[in-house]
């Protein structure tokens, strides 16, 4: 039994469970991913018998034997992080744009989104957004993105959340991210007098971006054009709107019966709410899995 | 967008470098045939010489494009022939034999360096969340992870080719190590990458939970580097566990290099990906 557990060959076959799983994870959306569980079992009871019986007697090359100890430890540790992180992480987020306002402190903005699913890792530190700021310099470039959030129903302790000032939960983290987009808004008035309005979202740093016209059959191009002005230049495709057109904030185009009027530019970053107990086993078994290695590889020199 | 001049210059510094490991693998293969050494010595210098042009060129074009060479296809290949010729110098500096894989090694270059070339050649818009130190390290240890396992796939067809006993191919491969000293040799490889691709997924992860929120989500890629991990990670055990055949086990090199060619140049550029973003 013992020979059986602490033999490199059912490592092997251990491995090639690994592989044929992560192959099938990879092909297979719908893996059932519990099923990791199994050759982990095994490859503990495995990490387990290969150590006791290989470690002893510790006399010879002690620092080699510990560093070889500590590099298959951490990967050991590392992994059930990950397990733990696969069965009890949560995370979700949504785009929070600038001058927003939540007056509804009754009911937050995050449970009207994502509803129960929030539930069990929140219902008591629930938080609420109240606005979404940001911070500009001289040239009207965004220095930094806030939120004020309230942590629970009725409180009036705001905490400016930023991507450095993430709020710490008792179960997880809420953060900004540290990049934002540019969000444009865009409204279609028909002659009829129907109305339909939406937002064109452009990832960071991105200049050009597709869009369905909101009411509209059309297919447009926007490009974001001079920042001063806050100018934009709208394009179409052949065969529907085919001109190119420059547009300030307000300012609109005429496309069949409809007009379409480009309301104003802003930025939005991503607000995140992460939640994952296995983050700090999966640094702890990085750590020692790099500490095993130098103290192996320096034992291997020490000796040469 | 990159001035004309420095387009010019870029590529012949890249068709200098084509010269040089062409020149070199047709002097290692004259070496090999005719067993002279002198031949063995230019098509070496010639190699030293192409990796520094080559080097230079990666360098010139950084400066140029403002970014390091992992954005584009071209910029990818043409990083990572320089990686793999850059593993096989340092692996015949230690042993002077592994010099004879330079009839495999440096052909499977010209091949990706002839890609890396024909693929579009602009420069690439780096995105944010990219320009992170973490990228480059990450990187770093990726492209020593592909230069240790093509100079091991190297050996190991040097071994398998060893089966044609008559004929040209036979004196190609005759100044290989024996056997058990090329099994030897591409442990020692496989357990350099197996560490290289540890320290590529460790800083990865670490970069992904700072541009994320999070250090693992399952993606395709990230899944086919942990597929390449356990491979190599199986490579290391079967020799300690099993006495395979040395031909068997030349056979396993030669699955993980393939398995690695899909992980590292297929995957990035073909899988639905939250990192397809990061390559064009």
């Amino acid at each position: 039994m013992i020979s059986f557990f602490s033999s490199t060959r059912l490592t092997s076959w251990l491995l090639v469970a690994f592989l044929f799983f992560f192959v099938a994870d990879w092909y297979w959306p719908a893996f059932p991913r519990w099923l990791y569980l199994l050759p982990a079992a095994f490859f503990y009871a495995n990490l387990l018998g290969c150590l006791v019986t290989r470690l002893f007697p510790m006399k010879k090359n002690l620092v080699g034997k510990v560093g070889l100890v500590a590099f298959h430890l951490g990967m050991g540790v590392a992994m059930a992080g990950g397990m733990v992180t696969a069965l009890y992480r949560f995370e979700g987020g949504f785009e929070v744009v600038e001058g927003q306002i939540f007056s509804d402190q009754a009911e937050s903005y995050l449970y009207r989104t994502y509803g129960p699913l929030w539930r069990p890792f929140f219902t008591d530190e629930a938080f609420f957004l109240k606005e979404i700021l940001v911070a500009r310099d001289g040239e009207g470039n965004i220095t930094a993105f806030d939120c004020l959030v309230a942590r629970t129903p009725g409180a009036e302790v705001f905490h400016r959340l930023a991507a450095n000032r993430p709020l710490s939960l008792s179960k997880g983290q809420v953060f900004l991210s540290k990049h934002f987009g540019t969000a444009l808004g865009f409204k279609a008035v028909r002659d009829d007098g129907a109305m339909n309005s939406g937002m064109v979202n452009f990832a960071p740093r991105q200049q050009k971006q597709t869009f369905t016209a909101p009411g509209l059959p059309y297919t447009l191009q926007v490009e974001l054009g001079d920042k001063a002005r806050q100018e934009i230049l709208l394009a179409g495709f052949p065969g529907h709107f085919t001109r190119k057109q420059a547009l300030i904030p307000g300012q609109g185009v005429r496309i069949g019966d409809t007009t379409l009027i480009y309301g104003k530019k802003a930025h939005w970053a991503g607000l995140m709410v992460v939640r994952d107990p296995g983050k700090p086993w999966v640094y702890a078994g990085f750590l020692l899995f790099s500490l095993g290695l130098l103290l192996y590889y320096s034992a291997k020199f020490t000796r040469q | 967008m990159m001035p004309v001049i420095a387009q010019h210059i870029l590529e012949l510094l890249l068709w200098i470098t084509v010269a040089c490991y062409a020149g070199a693998t047709v002097f290692f293969v004259f070496h090999s045939s005719f067993d002279r050494k002198k031949l063995a010595g230019a098509g070496w210098i010639l190699t030293i010489c192409g990796l520094l042009i080559h080097a230079i060129a990666i360098l010139f074009r950084w400066n140029l494009v403002g970014h390091g060479p992992y954005r584009t296809i071209h910029e990818i290949l043409v990083c990572d022939s320089a990686f793999i010729v850059g593993a096989f110098v340092l692996a015949g500096l230690q042993v002077e034999r592994l010099r004879a894989s330079g009839v495999v090694v440096l052909p499977l270059t010209l091949i990706m360096m002839g890609l890396g070339m024909l693929a579009p050649q602009a420069g690439a818009y780096l995105s944010p969340s990219l320009k992170s130190p973490w990228l480059v390290v990450h990187v770093l240890f990726a492209k020593m992870t592909v230069g240790c396992i093509v100079v091991a796939t190297g050996m190991a067809t040097g071994l398998l080719l060893r089966k044609i006993k008559s004929g040209r191919i036979a004196r190609l491969v005759g100044l290989f190590p024996e056997n058990q000293s090329i099994v030897d040799l591409c442990q020692k490889l496989f357990q350099v990458a197996f560490i290289f691709a540890s320290l590529m997924i460790i800083v990865g992860a670490i970069w992904a939970n700072d541009a994320w929120g999070r250090y693992w989500g399952w993606d395709p890629i990230e899944i086919w580097s942990l597929i390449v991990w356990v491979l190599y990670a199986f490579i290391l055990h079967v020799r300690l566990s099993w006495r395979l055949n040395e031909s068997v086990y030349a056979w396993f090199v030669v699955a993980a290099f393939v398995v690695s060619v899909v992980a590292f140049f297929l995957v990035p550029f073909g899988a639905e990906s939250i990192h397809s973003q990061y390559f064009e």
